[in-house]
């Protein structure tokens, strides 16, 4: 074939793939699933103006009729708190479990992760921005059938359910139902959050939840407050220990941004704090940063860095320390704290081989802490 | 004035046939097979996460195998003019992979079509049958003026030694006694995360960046495409359904060409029934289902198309210990320790 013939191929490719679909769409309305109207929140407090007060995140903002959160989700419609894209995800995928990132819970398995657009922060860096930063209403919804997941979950023998990739709790009403249904279907239901709510959705929240996984992105309420979208990072910290006190199991996660929140001094504070107030056994991920969102014109983070990261967690005292995004390395291995060997090797999210035999070192018969069947 | 034109012609003649001359057939296939597995080995090497250590021992061992291996190509051979472009494309690749820097969409974009082009420059002179089982390319491969792009079905033991004779044709004789020879020694450096990559390694030109799997390490799995035309299949409404999928459906042998020069009509049928399988499903999905399926229907479109790679004993010392990777590790030590000096 020479080139005239090539081309010609791929230009009739294209038509194929590119304008019979188009031309589809001009012959339809664009398919963005089924819109359900705005159902009535949780957690706020009408005032006499019309405002009203959202009770869910420490951002405790009041929002004027008509006014949308911070977090694109819930809007102030006619002096009643509404939630946009009840029920509407905007993801669902099977996913390892180790991607949340929990790496002490049902290790290789997979997870239903599930996710509806919107947050209440606005980190420079997130990964997930194209969900995450924006409204329920402009995004491609699924047709979403809570029985049908579920039960096709069950089939898959899917033993969990993860709110991942957005922040769960800006949906905490849709999310709590689906969570209850799941977990009498007996699949474990987790949540990978951010941490900023307030202590009563949390607590209702945890009623149904199995381990959270929260995100402390940084030491300094500065860093929150110019990279994050945050007033303070003491709110997280609050919902880690209030996790913890709930007897949920809780794995913490900081992603490592090079000249922001890498220095010595602040990774040896979380690590620190993290072992004072969650314990020593409580898993800390350092994960890499790579040039997303808005924050294009910074390096991904030095392997170098992760590593040192990952040996200031260890001397400050704290047993298991990760590395992700980042493979293959050591650290993304479980290791037995009193023998040191590894017990879970790992590349990346994949499971390579589990020598835990009932949650035990197979060579010191050190039990490890987790969810581990 | 009539005598300058006459020379002036004869010396163009002498020149262009000269120059046809110098374009030797088996060379030039020797060499784009070379520059492949090249390039591959730089992609393998740079997402293998080598350690300062792992990278100096496997160089160590790199120069063992240069010093009984024939001499790599010099790429800088005289090339048939439709391998000339995918060369230089192909060259213009390997720095930034060398140097670990991003490649700009325009180069991975003419990268990708320089690897159809070439893939289809090798199979429309393939014979139906070896005229040997050698190491000479033309035994297989005819010269460009008298090809019939006859489409190759070798039995497996045919199959194992033309596999053998392609191995012969990079490492020689003595390289693959070597490669055995320095196979423990190679696994001994690795890991075993190293080792699983390696497993599921195939060549490849352009690696994905991708964050949602970071161990894919310089392997183009590229299930996204697969998934993207996936949901364009869902997008069509039943009115130009019929259309769309004829016109997927007639391009799988397209596709099915390029990446395997010698699928024969029952190879190509088989990757159009399995595509076919997958993009009625798709269709007949639910929300839910295809979400929870999603990633199912990928791997099928694309192992359809792309074979799963083999696994055999020797695979990592192969793709570690090409000729010329010594220059490969040398490179990436120097980078490890600018990096570490940040």
């Amino acid at each position: 074939m020479n080139r005239r013939d090539f081309l010609a191929e791929m230009a009739r490719l294209g038509i194929a793939l590119e304008v019979a679909p188009a031309l589809a769409h001009a012959a339809m309305p664009p398919d963005r699933g089924v819109v359900l109207p705005p159902a009535e929140a949780e957690y706020y407090v009408r005032n006499p103006d019309g405002s009203v007060t959202c009770g869910l995140c420490p951002h405790h903002e009041i929002l004027k009729p008509g006014e949308m959160g911070r977090c694109r989700v819930r809007t102030n419609l006619r002096g009643r708190l509404m939630t946009h894209g009840v029920g509407q995800p905007c993801v669902l995928n099977v996913d390892p479990i180790e991607k949340n990132p929990l790496n002490h819970v049902l290790p290789g398995e997979s997870t239903l992760s599930v996710a509806h657009a919107g947050c209440n922060l606005r980190c420079q860096y997130c990964q997930n921005w194209q969900f995450s930063q924006e409204c329920p209403r402009d995004t491609r919804n699924l047709r979403f059938d809570q029985a049908e997941a579920l039960g096709l979950a069950r089939d898959k023998d899917i033993k969990s359910l993860t709110f991942t990739y957005t922040e769960g709790t800006t949906h905490i009403e849709f999310n709590k139902r689906l969570a209850a249904a799941a977990r009498k279907l007996g699949l474990r239901v987790f949540l990978c959050s951010n941490g900023y709510i307030q202590p009563k959705p949390l607590a209702d929240f945890l009623e149904v939840l199995d381990g959270v996984t929260v995100t402390i992105k940084g030491f300094t309420d500065d860093f929150y407050q110019t990279c994050i979208g945050a007033r303070s990072f003491r709110p997280v910290l609050d919902s880690c220990q209030q996790i913890r006190k709930a007897g949920r199991w809780l794995e913490v996660a900081t992603l490592i941004v090079p000249a922001l929140n890498d220095s010595d001094r602040e990774l040896a504070d979380i690590a620190r704090w993290v072992k004072a107030n969650l314990g020593p056994d409580t898993p800390w991920h350092l994960e890499r940063f790579t040039p997303k969102f808005k924050m294009l014109n910074r390096p991904q983070t030095p392997q170098a860095t992760l590593e040192k990261a990952m040996k200031i967690g260890r001397s400050a005292g704290l047993r298991f320390v990760y590395i992700s995004n980042l493979a293959p390395h050591d650290g993304n291995h479980t290791c037995c704290p009193r023998c040191g060997k590894p017990v879970i090797r790992r590349l990346g999210f994949k499971v390579l081989k589990n020598d835990l035999r009932a949650g035990r070192c197979p060579f010191c018969r050190t039990a490890l802490p987790g969810i581990w069947a | 004035m009539a005598r300058a034109l006459l020379s002036g012609c004869l010396t163009l003649a002498v020149a262009a046939s000269s120059l046809a001359a110098q374009v030797n057939w088996d060379a030039s296939l020797r060499e784009m097979g070379y520059l492949f597995l090249h390039i591959s080995n730089i992609n393998v090497v740079n997402g293998l996460n080598l350690t300062k250590e792992q990278a100096a021992r496997l160089m160590a061992l790199a120069r063992q195998m240069e010093a009984v291996a024939p001499e790599p190509p010099s790429l800088r051979a005289a090339m048939p003019p439709e391998l000339d472009g995918v060369r230089t494309a192909w060259l213009e690749l390997r720095p930034l992979l060398l140097k670990g820097e991003p490649i700009p969409k325009e180069l991975e974009d003419r990268v990708t079509l320089s690897r159809a082009t070439e893939s289809k420059a090798i199979r429309s002179t393939l014979r139906s049958v070896p005229a040997a089982i050698n190491t000479d390319c033309v035994s297989c491969h005819m010269a460009p003026a008298s090809a019939q792009g006859q489409p190759m079905s070798p039995g497996p033991g045919t199959k194992r030694l033309m596999d053998l004779a392609h191995m012969e044709g990079i490492y020689g004789k003595r390289g693959l006694w070597k490669l055995l020879q320095l196979s423990p020694q190679v696994e001994e450096v690795l890991t075993e995360p190293q080792r699983a990559i390696l497993g599921g390694f195939a060549c490849c030109l352009v690696p994905p960046q991708s964050l949602s799997d970071p161990v894919r390490a310089g392997q183009a799995e590229a299930p996204e495409k697969a998934l993207d035309l996936l949901r364009r299949v869902r997008a069509c409404s039943d009115a130009f359904w019929p259309m769309m999928r004829e016109g997927i459906l007639g391009h799988v042998d397209f596709f099915t060409a390029a990446v395997s020069p010698g699928a024969d009509a029952a190879r190509k049928a088989v990757a159009r029934d399995a595509v076919a399988k997958a993009l009625d499903r798709a269709r007949k999905c639910s929300d839910v289902e295809f979400e929870m399926e999603k990633d199912a229907l990928s791997k099928a479109v694309k192992q359809a198309i792309v074979p799963a790679p083999g696994e055999g004993p020797h695979k990592a010392t192969f793709f570690l210990l090409i000729p010329g990777a010594s220059r490969v590790y040398a490179s990436y030590l120097k980078r490890l320790s600018t990096t570490k000096a940040e």
